[in-house]
């Protein structure tokens, strides 16, 4: 089981609970390529990490991404 | 104790090795984050063995110093030698997400978690030591 959700709208969420390990990141990442690569479509992205307990490197690289494609709607 | 415990350095073996490790890990360390804590480091040092090393196995050992209080970790790879030590990029923490280069960060993470590392080239092998201190 993905250990995210992904909501896609004008304001998408993306939802971390769990482990996010490196296993997991590369789905995570293309996800987010998919949902960056419809950028005009979101308004705003919000992580909620709230329910996530552990990340590796991989997974913060995600995120990073997602903020520098998409600077302030992040 | 782990000892020397042979893996194939592949992506798929890596949740497999985690597993082995924080069964370790939980003999010594209590507190949740701090087995996370170190598991993530743990996770960092053979990601970038299984990346870039080419080798095609890693073998970890996970043994606890009684006078120091301290567990050790060791990784050794067959890859092309590499002192991951030597060449550590500075992260910078507090500048912008915007801002900050993409690689760099797993290094980052198990420096600053772990108490002290140790490489050394033994055979024609990576030798990685890392230390923590009961906390």
């Amino acid at each position: 089981m993905a250990n995210y959700v992904m909501e896609v709208g004008e304001v998408s969420k993306v939802k971390l609970h769990g482990h996010i390990d490196a296993s997991i990141a590369p789905a995570l990442m293309e996800e987010l390529k998919t949902l960056i690569a419809q950028k005009d479509k979101v308004k705003k992205l919000v992580f909620y990490a709230d329910k996530l307990e552990y990340i590796a490197s991989a997974g913060i690289r995600s995120v990073v991404f997602a903020k520098q494609k998409l600077g302030g709607k992040v | 104790m782990l000892q020397s415990k042979e893996f194939p350095a592949k992506r798929e073996i890596l949740s497999q090795m985690l597993t082995e490790i924080g069964d370790e890990v939980e003999k010594y360390f209590t507190d949740e984050k701090w087995i996370n804590r170190l598991k993530v480091c743990a996770e960092e040092i053979l990601a970038n063995i299984i990346n870039y090393s080419g080798s095609e196995k890693v073998y970890v050992s996970c043994d606890f110093l009684e006078d120091e209080q301290t567990l050790r970790f060791e990784f050794v790879d067959e890859g092309a030698l590499y002192n991951p030590l030597e060449k550590a990029p500075e992260v910078d923490i507090e500048a912008e997400l915007d801002e900050r280069p993409i690689g760099g960060l797993g290094i980052f993470l198990y420096t600053t978690i772990m108490d002290k590392l140790e490489y050394h080239c033994d055979d024609g092998r990576n030798h990685l030591l890392a230390y923590k201190k009961l906390v």
